[in-house]
């Protein structure tokens, strides 16, 4: 099968989720798509991996730009005739595939958190953020189709090394009359990683009462280099922003350490946390739904506890 | 003239919903449908810009766009009676349009019939979470999009700047010109409650039934399975030092997913 896919770079490094994507395509014809002049390092990186990388350097392509990244996918789509399209359910990825694939007057498979291409293509989504799971059937009428894959979804495993080339793509888009016009990217501040990227997740509820108090899930979160999340109730009530929120109308998190601070665990928290591969909660209340859904348990207040975590945290990486 | 603006609309299990099974298909019986939550920041953004033209003195309409069976019709009388002007009912029944690509297939055709110089839809719903069918229907209607919309300032009646949230919290802007389509993030605003007055009012506002035009979908569910539970929760007991330091050496040492 003939697999294209659409890879990510951050800060001139190819993004860890691309290799979930290369792992995912083991045993096909692998080529892929990345986009950007600083993504020199990624195109390399990607090469060592697959036959062939369309590396679209031009400075107009550093920032993302719907209409503009379309037709360059659509570009190499003409060029490559993949079967498959294979990106990351990252904001990028949620926008740009459907766009290709409506493109294509074919489909997408968004989100998936499993993806075998052994004997055709088998995939698994979550609905109603993950309280249930589709296997999904393409009609035998589908040509191209398009998946994204949630991060982290994937072990990978030693990637065989091929030596593929790099070819620069130059993209013919009309940027100036465009009806889309790029304005500029207000970066973040913070130095953590995405939360629905992150392999860890450290998340406070209503019971951190206040903004300040929210400090000690920074803290944790940074002692084991993770995210920080929050509860909806959380964020409601004003405690943290509304792109901390995790749960079903906020992110979902698929990290390997999932700690949940002062969080009760309503079902809308668990559908977007739930993937988890260990959960931690603590919380004063021993009945607290949430130590149904975890791995392991801490009742106590959390102002004593989580400070406490936080210095064995260090004491134990350092 | 007037102006018309479409919001999409779907009806979803509410979020509080536990999901059980009926068999190998989902048990919708002990279910509670609602308003798409995302789809509510739409409704409230259109109802807000016709208030913003209307003053400018730009006459305007807003249609409320809505696939699904005939039971689906109360989210449609519901954003009605939040103050949207009539609504559009694509009716499918038996759930033949079951993907991505066959609903905003479907919706492109009402949405022609339309012409509508704004669409605005929810950045995902909360049922089959493909964030994919509004911007695959922008594209069949080859107008731009923007897509997961905290922030939007209209310029005129023919250009609106609009701020996008991205991973990690970095926010993209860009300047967009109509007709086009956004979808709304959680942020962009707040939906009015429904006045008493309007919900009388809505019960009257025009719904037009549509068949479901000729669709195609790629992909349909196979099977659905709950997700396994886990095995029992460990407590960890003690004072509070060795609660912590037990939890930490179990993370190392037994679960394996910090240190090294």
């Amino acid at each position: 099968m003939k697999i294209l896919i659409l890879a990510e770079q951050s800060s001139r490094k190819l993004k860890s989720v691309a290799l979930e994507l290369l792992q995912a395509s083991q045993g096909h014809e692998v080529k892929a798509l990345v986009f950007g002049s600083q993504a020199k390092p990624a195109a390399e990186a990607l090469a060592e991996k697959c036959s062939e990388v369309f590396w679209v350097s031009d400075a107009k392509f550093d920032f993302y730009h719907s209409e503009a990244y379309a037709k360059a996918a659509q570009e190499v789509i003409e060029k490559f005739s993949p079967e498959l399209v294979l990106g990351t359910a990252s904001a990028l990825g949620k926008d740009l595939l459907p766009k290709i694939a409506a493109r294509q007057a074919a489909s997408v498979v968004a989100d998936c958190t499993a993806v075998s291409l052994e004997s055709g293509i088998q995939l698994k989504k979550p609905f109603f953020a993950g309280k249930a799971l589709a296997e999904i059937e393409f009609q035998p009428e589908a040509k191209l189709k398009v998946v994204s894959l949630r991060p982290n979804s994937l072990v990978v495993g030693d990637l065989p090394a091929q030596s593929g080339s790099v070819t620069e793509l130059a993209v013919d888009f009309d940027f100036a009359n465009s009806p889309l016009q790029f304005v500029e990217k207000k970066e973040a501040k913070s130095t953590r990683p995405d939360l629905t990227e992150a392999s860890v997740v450290v998340s406070g509820g209503r019971s951190l009462k206040s903004k300040e108090n929210f400090s000690i899930i920074f803290e944790l979160a940074d002692a084991l280099r993770g995210a920080a999340g929050a509860s909806r109730a959380a964020v409601d009530e004003g405690l943290a922003p509304h792109e901390m929120q995790v749960g079903q109308t906020g992110k979902t998190v698929n990290p390997k350490l999932y700690i949940a601070c002062g969080i009760s665990g309503a079902i809308q928290h668990l559908a977007g946390m739930r993937t988890s591969k260990v959960i931690v909660a603590i919380n004063k209340d021993p009945d607290a739904p949430i130590f149904s859904k975890a791995d392991y348990g801490l009742v106590g207040d959390l102002f004593e506890l989580v400070p406490a975590i936080t210095q064995e945290i260090k004491k134990s990486l350092a | 003239m007037t102006l018309k603006i479409g919001v999409l609309v779907k009806q979803v299990p509410d979020t509080n919903s536990k999901i059980q099974l009926q068999g190998d298909q989902i048990d919708a019986s002990g279910l509670k449908f609602v308003v798409n939550p995302y789809d509510e920041f739409g409704v409230e953004e259109a109802l807000k810009t016709k208030e913003i033209w209307e003053k400018a003195g730009q006459k305007v309409e807003t249609v409320a766009v809505l696939l699904g069976p005939k039971a689906a019709q109360k989210a449609l009388r519901d954003v009605l009676a939040v103050g949207l002007d009539r609504g559009v009912h694509i009716l499918d029944e038996e759930g033949k349009a079951s993907d991505p690509k066959s609903v905003s297939e479907a919706l492109k055709t009402v949405c022609q019939e339309e012409g509508f110089h704004l669409i605005f839809a929810g950045k995902q719903a909360v049922d089959s979470d493909s964030h994919a069918t509004a911007q695959m229907l922008a594209e069949h209607l080859k107008i731009p999009h923007v897509g997961v919309v905290s922030k939007i300032d209209f310029e005129g009646k023919e250009m609106a700047q609009v701020e996008r949230a991205v991973d990690g919290g970095s926010k993209e802007i860009f300047k967009l010109k109509l007709p086009a389509l956004i979808t709304a993030n959680k942020g962009l605003n707040k939906m009015r409650m429904a006045s008493l007055i309007n919900i009388r009012k809505a019960a009257k506002k025009e719904v037009k039934e549509v068949p479901l035009p000729s669709v195609q979908a790629d992909w349909k569910v196979r099977s659905w399975s709950l997700p396994s539970e886990r095995a029992a929760v460990k407590m960890i007991e003690g004072d509070m030092n060795t609660q912590a330091a037990e939890l930490v050496r179990l993370l190392k040492e037994e679960a394996k997913v910090i240190g090294s």
